[in-house]
């Protein structure tokens, strides 16, 4: 074999060995014995884990499939006032952590919030006289989850519509069935892959999920995880929690691998022509527009607005040099993050160009599987192997020089950098992958054919081309990793706050106005990635 | 100096699959050759090794007496001064048409270069589109942009790959021709792959037939149409049938009674009869029964049977109209004597 397949093979093997090595660990605790802590939390709250996750899921499985593919039939397929601004408008709760909207809801609808004392002024009610859903409750969780998750099951279900073929639809009509027996008979069952792919996305950031259910009080795997380590110190146990929540992340993985499979075979003929879109008028049109507005409305348009009044009323004490070192923080962790990211998803995307055989691909797929991984368990599984490799390195020093090197990795930013890029690799890998996809072999070598060596047609076709890809990789990563919180929680050195950890703390000390500030600047750059998204769609679906 | 491009005896291997057997020719300066072949009988792999792309597992490829390629030597595809145009035309979508069209023409000065430039799209008549991104531009246009890239750098020797496959058909005569024209002008020596034997005809000198990796025929088309040197050429050449025959002691066929063959008592053997083998006449005895018609404008190809079941095609003016199940009189005008013993 030659050589330099050999050096990119070993390289690539390094990085895939690297990415599962969390979840490794985390799946090796599984040998390790069951501790007296594990019979604990058998006979108490383990219970509650499984019921509550699984109801979680059930409820936004549920939650994201109504709102998510009603959107999307309505925007691709029906025109009803204010559809083209709905077309890219119903992304916008994807800028929205749902740690955030969770405690904005809160503040808005606990006992002196503006909702509840509205009723009370307009109706004369006093204190108890009436009954008042809670929201800190496994439907409010649903509800928050399925307002800001959405959005992955719509992008995926709409595109999934628009490129059904004319034909098709065409087909069913001219045999007689109308618009609605022709979705729920021929559209539906066409994009079901689609919409089973978007909802496990949805699915598996529900079980990530750690903000919104700690501050609601909802016992799950995630809040267990800390619960177990921080509060009983027990990492051990704490693996095996990890471990049983990534079984319910293993079946969602498959889920999501199957369906996009299916939906290959479920690509119809090659799209001509869009076709006549259902006209709704009068009522109907305003029913239309009262779904997709109220999902945008709640997701989005209302937090912001309620974020908005906290923040112009606090903003004196919290724009402060702590706020600048939040932001450098934050900023600086995500700039690093993102970097290393892009440089190892260019390395493998390459390998994988250069040699595409069965081992790359099977080292790139397994490279770009941290997006299923909660942070949670992201965390657990690089905190265990970090903190061994430190403690053998500091009793090594010590017996050979007598010098303590502490905790070199564990505590550390390389430590949180490192799990970054294990949950974010895919997010960079997959925008350079797709934008290499682009450069065809014949581009390489028609600049040979012209006079141009390896290296000189990696500088002057392939960078000035995969310029914009690597530029969108940069960014997405960048805002998720602003974004994150359990991994940053669990993982950030001591006393070193960003604008996610600092929003989420003051909010849990119920300083909810406080907290406004930061959490605004998180959705505001939230709302990056979401307009790179709505250009990139304007110009797939072009009309 | 000569800018022949000489193949001797080249293979080319995909790890157990020899692609390209034993393969040579040699293509002289200013000529315009062609490889032409059913798809998968090597000869894009051939033109790719010529390029550099591939290496050869024997043999050796130069030009300009200059060693390419051979089982030891690999000359890097950017040293060659070989130029090329690919089938998808491979244009740069980050670069203008300009841009595209001086990528390889690095070492000219600033005058030289837009000198070079400007002569280039008036060649290829495109010259308002000099600023235009290659997305904006017709597949016409673009292969006119690739052809342009290519002749940008004078190589020693233009490789076209299925240069015409993705234009319609109206566009692929009419650009075949100007491109056959052109090289002429510029007495450019060129070596163009195609499956097409219509395209091999209008742009080649010499067309080389390839099957199954192996060289079949090196030669002009009229040669490759009127005398094939094999039953694969005479078969993958143009339409026509290979009558099974036996001549008796007179020189008469048992097939074809209406014919005389020269030196073929007793012998069974195979005769190519081409379409226009066979004329309409009016005052022929021989009446063979039509089986099949196809019309085809100015043109109908009748499928006719003879005596003892085989089928011959006959092209002739479409006036005369026969329906399947009549009989059309007949005789054979054998211009080339194609016969291979069996």
């Amino acid at each position: 074999m030659n050589r330099s397949v050999t050096l990119w093979r070993a390289g690539l093997l390094f990085v895939a060995l690297a990415i599962v090595l969390p979840v490794l660990v985390v799946m090796s605790s599984l040998a390790q014995p069951f501790g007296d802590v594990w019979q604990h939390l058998a006979d108490t709250v383990l219970k509650d884990y499984v019921s509550n996750s699984l109801l979680l899921m059930l409820g936004v499985g549920f939650g994201t499939f109504m709102i998510g593919v009603s959107g999307a039939w309505l925007t691709s397929m029906c025109e009803f006032p204010g559809r083209r601004f709905f077309d890219w408008a119903l992304l916008l709760p994807m800028a929205m952590p749902a740690y955030i909207i969770a405690y904005t809801y809160t503040g808005m609808l606990d006992f002196s919030g503006p909702v509840q004392t509205m009723l009370r002024d307009w109706f004369g009610w006093g204190y108890g006289d009436y009954w008042f859903p809670e929201i800190r409750s496994v439907g409010g969780a649903v509800c928050m989850l399925s307002l800001v998750l959405y959005p992955y099951v719509y992008l995926i279900t709409r595109a999934a519509f628009l490129e059904q073929s004319t034909a098709v639809l065409e087909v069913s009509r001219s045999l007689g069935n109308g618009p609605w027996r022709t979705l729920c008979f021929v559209a539906l069952p066409l994009a079901r892959p689609a919409i089973v792919a978007g909802m496990s996305l949805a699915l598996m950031e529900t079980l990530a999920d750690y903000g919104t259910v700690q501050y609601f009080g909802v016992n799950t795997f995630t809040t267990g995880i800390f619960r177990t380590w921080f509060g009983l110190g027990e990492l051990q146990t704490a693996a095996q929690l990890s471990s049983l929540l990534l079984l319910f992340v293993f079946v969602l993985i498959v889920l999501e691998r199957w369906s996009r499979l299916k939906m290959r075979y479920h690509h119809t003929s090659s799209r001509q022509k869009y076709l006549a879109r259902v006209r709704l008028r009068g009522v109907r049109g305003a029913i239309a527009f009262a779904i997709c507005f109220a999902a945008i409305a709640f997701g989005f348009i209302l937090p912001c607005l309620q974020l908005s009044v906290w923040a112009i009323e606090t903003w004196e004490y919290a724009f402060d040099g702590d706020f600048l070192k939040l932001v450098l923080h934050s900023f600086s962790l995500a700039v690093m993050a993102s970097l290393c990211c892009l440089v190892v998803a260019v390395f493998l995307a390459y390998g994988k160009r250069i040699n595409n055989g069965g081992f790359e691909n099977i080292s790139v797929r397994v490279s770009g599987m941290g997006y299923a991984i909660p942070g949670t368990v992201i965390a657990v599984g690089v905190i265990i192997p970090f903190a061994w490799f430190d403690n053998q390195l500091d009793a090594w020093m010590r017996s050979q020089f007598d010098i303590s090197t502490g905790l070199l990795l564990s505590g550390t930013v390389v430590a949180l950098v490192f799990a970054y890029v294990v949950r974010f690799l895919s997010v960079s890998l997959q925008t350079v992958e797709s934008g290499l996809l682009k450069i065809k072999p014949t581009l390489d070598e028609a600049a040979r054919s012209l006079g141009h060596t390896p290296a000189q047609v990696l500088t002057r076709v392939h960078f000035p081309m995969l310029r914009i890809s690597m530029m969108t990789a940069l960014i997405l990563v960048f805002v998720d990793v602003l974004k994150e919180l359990p991994a940053t929680l669990i993982l950030r050195p001591f006393n070193y706050n960003t604008l996610a950890v600092r929003a989420y703390e003051l909010a849990a000390d119920e300083r909810l106005a406080e907290s406004a500030f930061p959490a605004l600047a998180i959705v505001l750059i939230g709302l990056v990635p979401v307009i790179l998204l709505v250009k990139a769609m304007n110009l797939q679906y072009r009309e | 100096m000569s800018s022949r491009l000489v193949i001797d005896n080249v293979s080319v291997s995909y790890g157990e699959i020899e692609a390209v057997k034993n393969f040579s020719l040699t293509l002289e300066e200013g000529e315009i050759g062609c490889l032409l072949g059913p798809s998968g009988c090597g000869k894009t792999t051939l033109l790719r090794a010529i390029a550099g792309f591939e290496s050869v597992a024997s043999g050796s490829i130069t030009l300009k007496n200059h060693l390419l390629s051979s089982a030891s030597t690999m000359l890097p595809a950017e040293k060659r001064r070989i130029g090329m145009v690919f089938q998808d035309f491979a244009l740069f979508p980050h670069l203008s048409v300009e841009k595209n069209i001086l990528f390889g023409a690095r070492q000219l000065s600033g005058d030289d270069k837009l000198r070079r430039l400007d002569v280039l799209l008036k060649l290829v008549g495109l010259e308002k589109y000099r600023k235009v991104y290659p997305h904006e531009l017709s597949g016409g246009q673009q292969q006119r942009v690739a052809l342009a890239r290519a002749m940008a750098t004078r190589p020693d020797l233009l490789l076209m790959d299925e240069p015409f496959s993705s234009l319609d058909a109206g566009l692929r005569e009419q650009l075949a021709r100007e491109v056959r024209d052109l090289f002429k002008q510029h007495n450019m020596t060129a070596l163009v792959v195609t499956h097409d034997q219509q395209e091999a005809f209008l742009i080649a000198d010499k067309v080389a037939v390839m099957q199954q990796g192996e060289l079949m025929q090196w030669d002009s088309p009229y040669a490759v149409y009127h005398s094939p040197a094999s039953r694969f050429v005479a078969q993958f050449i143009g339409q026509g049938t290979l009558i099974k025959t036996t001549a008796d002691s007179n020189g008469l066929n048992k097939a074809l009674d209406f014919c005389v063959l020269p030196d073929s008592e007793g012998k069974s053997q195979e005769v190519l009869i081409r379409p226009d083998d066979i004329i309409y006449d009016e005052s022929s005895e021989l009446r063979l029964e039509i089986v099949d018609k196809k019309f085809g404008g100015a043109e109908t190809v009748y499928s006719l049977k003879l005596p003892d079941g085989q089928v011959i095609l006959c092209a002739i003016h479409s006036h005369i109209d026969k329906d399947i199940g009549e009989t059309l009189p007949v005789r054979l005008d054998l211009q080339h004597r194609i016969i291979f013993p069996t």
